[in-house]
């Protein structure tokens, strides 16, 4: 009986001591009288590779400018977005620095930080109308249609150009994934080719892998799959190889994103090409842009009406890779 | 016919019927529905699901079930797959199997010693387990390269023939003829009805209920890392953070749909391979279809409703001869 | 000894959730500076509004017997529905339209259940694909903004203290008055325990449960209408995954997943305790990761303890040798 009981005190000690796990896996407190200025950073989620390198340029371009750095991570939900967003405005930070998994619930966390005086700096994705102060986007649109073209390319080359391709969509609600069909889809068919098939693969490799099987029994005859991102791609590009086709000379997979396995994917030939977006560039850019707003200068817009930047993208295949990714 | 004869032929092969219906119909209207390679494909994709259906109809059927079969998955194939690319395909499904067990079995000690309810301990090990699995691979995708005889050895789970038969099809046929020997014909498997039928005369009865209940979690871990075995070696490559996201729902609206009752204690094993097979015709056609993921999102709620209401409307109108009158 | 464990436990039955939240946010408040501002605490209240809320129907529901899996979706639809109205119908209008929603899409929930006799789990599981999939197809896959002045006043302060938490509490009290103070409260609880002594003790067990879900389809619309205003906007992929996180809260509360018996007072500790969690585990910067397991563990532990009081209590109270000391024990334990 005593055992017993001594084990319920063991566990509630447990349970004061993960309260002090809290205080143990926090990295630097924040020390008063500490003169550095802090940015908060809230990312979309930490699990894809893109918003991995984001941050990792984000924390970068704190480093380098003498800044502290807060980060939160909104798993994808946009109320723990407003939420954290809402958290690292009281906790003194300069700057705000926001890829919004959401961005039309930027409206009251850009109210807020204006009500505070800081300044708030959305990274990619969209700003939802709300009154920021600059945001550095990437032109997935443009991209959408950068692949398009090279898709055409590509395929004039072949004798048997069915003309036929489809597209493998992230899920509905992601938009600045969206963006990226949309701009392949208008351009591919201004170019002369029909989309014959648009089904969706929930952004991970798996959908993409059986999503594609079905895809090519659809519709046997389809030349080209342009995917809305990298892991989608990854799995189309097995897919094609497992029904005994080649994902360059029958079916050309074309994906979006520049993650690293893609990368080592077109250096072994079985992925033709993605487009680059430079997430970690972005992110350390935000950073610069946060640190000009508070010295008060003025930016250089791409757009000023839209208080837009936007950051070209870049298409990837084996032949200029090695310029991009020396390695 | 009567009304008697109808839902009795409902209950034993209604789940059947429709699967026949779904396949005359899509064959009709799709020609390239009805041919091996989609027979391969929709049948793989069954395949996984359905052997995570197994284990999980053994939880439910013991009165409890499993909402970390999702997190399971990705550390198995997680785990799986950063072995294989040094170490040989058996080191590399054994790790993954036990990776399996192992979290199943320590999801049945916090059930049965620490008294967490079911529905909480799972779903707290479906966080802890993925943010486990996120840890090990620092996030990152893992993409399997390696020697080319491993790499055809380890294929051979998710995509290879065996007497012209799909490989993960097979494997599905054989776990299932495993589990319905050891619930129809082992003690264990009786013990197992016992507990989830009557929890109190199972342990006035004199079984080791919480043994039991260990054994039954540990399995429900061990076939979700054999699922996992069989999807990472159909991608080649793992993703810490999505791979299995949304899956134990999968997982338990096949069991649900197979038939097996929610209360316990009776399980219909075939009916959650059928329930599996369903699923992917009905994603196979709705693919070939072209149709936007919402409708898809819609008919699958209905097929949920659908085949579950017709079994309540079942025992609505129709009581088996003997059953005690439920009538609410 | 055996009676202070007693009236600990006793207490712990009680007050459980509230005490833990109560040495947390001690803990917490002395560490670090920033958690006591009242700015961070007004944000807390503000953030624990639309789980809070919802969670309250499903209190109901999980103390009858029922689940309610479907209400993420219930929740996104009728925020999605409230904001897209309230151009036309002004924001109390909008509100008022989306309740309707949700009262509806719970009674469709109850006849469901009742009528064509599924079990619960089932067709919620079923519902919560049907009415995601509703809510894609009336937005069309587009978010539905507004920035109507009355809509966004509603997620500012009163005096500090947060004007949806206000909401909140009043939802609290009048949920209490139904639960605790009418007799359809009690027959939830009746039902909960024990469905066929209710059945025949005259209770209309289909007409209560009905009931039941369309009130918790009615919770879930009015912390849709929050999220709403927190987010100044709203999106067929809200609430995501919110129904195993309401869930979590009212177990973690103190009611019991058997049915029967439950505390509404322990569903408010229990999500004002997650926003607290969440809320100072981005003030100490844990890691993302990290904070899955931190998650995962809070709930084992919080629940762990009260599963061994439950087991070690009754050995305190009852030295008796019976054959069956508690639930799932054997005799000749070793």
């Amino acid at each position: 009986m005593r055992n017993k009981l001594a084990l319920f005190n063991v566990i509630f000690c447990v349970a004061v001591a993960v309260c002090l796990v809290f205080a143990a896996g926090c990295k630097k407190k924040a020390q008063p009288g500490e003169t550095k200025k802090v940015i908060g950073f809230s990312v979309v989620d930490m699990q894809p590779n893109f918003f991995q390198d984001m941050e990792r340029g984000v924390r970068k371009g704190c480093e380098q400018m003498g800044f502290e750095y807060k980060l939160h991570d909104q798993k994808y939900d946009s109320a723990l977005l407003v939420s954290g967003c809402e958290n690292l405005l009281t906790r003194g930070i300069s700057a705000l620095i926001v890829s919004p998994c959401e961005p039309s619930a930027m409206p009251p966390v850009v109210k807020k930080a204006k009500n505070m005086g800081i300044p708030v700096i959305i990274c990619d994705i969209g700003s939802g109308g709300s009154e920021h102060d600059v945001i550095v986007i990437s032109d997935c649109f443009g991209g959408g249609e950068i692949a398009a073209d090279y898709m055409a390319k590509q395929l004039e080359k072949r004798t048997n150009n069915t003309k036929k391709v489809g597209v493998l969509k992230c899920m509905p609600g992601h938009i600045y994934a969206v963006r990226r069909g949309e701009g392949f889809a208008k351009k591919i068919q201004q170019l002369g080719y029909e989309v014959v098939s648009t089904l969706c693969a929930n952004d991970v490799r798996d959908q993409g892998y059986r999503v594609t099987q079905d895809m090519m029994t659809a519709h046997p005859e389809i030349v080209g799959i342009f995917c809305e991102n990298d892991p989608m791609a990854l799995g189309a590009v097995q897919a094609v190889r497992d029904a005994g086709k080649s994902p360059i000379d029958d079916i050309l997979v074309v994906g979006f994103n520049a993650d690293p396995e893609a990368i080592e994917a077109i250096k072994a030939g079985s992925l033709a090409a993605t487009i680059q977006q430079a997430p970690y560039e972005m992110g350390k850019q935000c950073v610069g842009l946060a640190d000009k707003l508070l010295k008060g200068r003025t930016l250089a817009y791409t757009d000023p009406t839209l208080r837009e930047i936007t950051i070209p993208v870049r298409l990837i295949t084996r032949e200029n890779l090695s310029q991009y990714f020396p390695k | 016919m009567s009304q008697q004869q109808f839902w009795k032929i409902w209950e034993r092969f209604g789940l059947f019927i429709i699967i026949l219906i779904g396949v005359v119909g899509l064959s009709l209207l799709s020609p390239n529905f009805a041919t091996m390679t989609n027979f391969k494909n929709f049948i793989n994709q069954a395949a996984v699901v359905a052997i995570a259906g197994a284990g999980m109809t053994l939880a439910i059927t013991s009165g409890g079930f499993d909402l970390s079969v999702g997190s399971v998955f990705a550390l198995a194939a997680c785990f799986g797959a950063r072995i294989l690319i040094d170490g040989s395909v058996a080191q590399s499904i054994f790790v993954s199997l036990v990776v399996g067990a192992g979290i199943g079995l320590l999801n049945g000690l916090i059930i049965t010693k620490l008294r967490v309810p079911t529905f909480i301990a799972t779903l707290a090990m479906m966080t802890i387990v993925r943010g486990a699995a996120l840890i090990y691979t620092k996030g990152r995708d893992i993409n399997i390269i390696t020697g080319p005889a491993r790499e055809a050895a380890y294929k051979f789970f998710g995509g290879g023939y065996i007497f012209s038969l799909p490989v993960p099809m097979v494997l599905m046929i054989s776990v299932f003829a495993v589990f319905y020997v050891v619930l129809n014909h082992t003690a264990f498997g009786r013990h197992v009805c016992a507990v989830g039928s009557n929890e109190q005369a199972a342990i006035y009865s004199g079984l080791n209920v919480d043994r039991i209940k260990i054994a039954v979690f540990a399995i429900v871990g061990l076939t979700a890392s054999i699922a996992a075995v069989i999807q990472t070696s159909q991608l080649m490559g793992v993703n810490s953070g999505s791979s299995g996201l949304g899956f134990e729902l999968q997982v338990i609206a096949v069991v649900v749909l197979g038939g097996t009752s929610l209360r316990g204690g009776k399980a219909k094993l075939f009916g959650t391979m059928a329930g599996a097979i369903l699923v992917a015709i009905a994603n196979n056609g709705l693919n070939l279809y072209n149709t936007p993921i919402f409708y898809q999102y819609l008919v699958f709620g209905l097929i949920l409703l659908l085949a579950v209401s017709m079994d309540g409307l079942k025992n609505k109108f129709y009581t088996p001869a003997g059953a005690w009158a439920q009538r609410i | 000894m055996k009676q202070i464990l007693n009236k600990f436990g006793r207490i712990w039955e009680r007050a459980g959730i509230f005490i833990m939240l109560a040495v947390l946010a001690a803990v917490f408040a002395a560490i670090n500076p920033d958690f006591r501002k009242a700015n961070n605490i007004s944000n807390i209240l503000l953030q624990c509004t639309p789980i809070g809320i919802a969670a309250i129907g499903m209190t109901f529901a999980i103390i009858s017997g029922a689940f309610d899996l479907s209400i993420g979706s219930t929740m996104a639809l009728t925020a999605c529905v409230t904001v897209s109205l309230i151009g036309v119908l002004g924001f109390y209008g909008a509100v008022a339209a989306g309740l309707v929603l949700g009262f509806l899409l719970g009674l469709v929930n109850g006849l469901i259940v009742t009528k064509i006799r599924i079990s619960p789990f089932i067709a919620t599981l079923g519902t919560l694909w049907v009415y995601r999939a509703f809510a894609y197809i009336y937005t069309q896959n587009k978010p539905v903004q507004s920035t109507d002045a009355v809509f966004t006043s509603w997620g500012d302060n009163f005096v500090y203290v947060p004007r949806l938490f206000i909401v909140m509490l009043f939802c609290y009290l009048a949920g209490f008055f139904l639960l605790y103070k009418t007799p359809f409260g009690r027959y939830v609880f009746a039902i909960g325990s024990n469905r066929r002594a209710a059945i025949l003790s005259g209770i209309n067990v289909a007409r209560v449960t009905l009931f039941v879900f369309a009130l918790a389809g009615l919770f879930g619309a009015m912390g849709g209408a929050a999220l709403a205003v927190r987010l100044w906007s709203a999106k067929a992929d809200t609430a995501s995954g919110y129904e195993l996180m309401i869930i979590a809260a009212v177990v973690l509360g103190g009611t019991s997943l058997k049915g029967g018996s439950g505390t509404l007072a322990g569903t408010f500790g229990a999500a004002v305790l997650f926003a607290v969690i969440y809320n100072a585990m981005d003030m100490f910067q844990v890691q993302s990761y990290w904070q899955k397991i931190a998650l995962g563990g809070i709930l084992l532990i919080a629940l762990s303890l009260d599963g061994l009081r439950r087991k070690y209590m009754m050995l305190a109270i009852e030295p008796v040798q019976s054959p069956l000391k508690d639930k799932g024990e054997r005799i000749n334990e070793k």
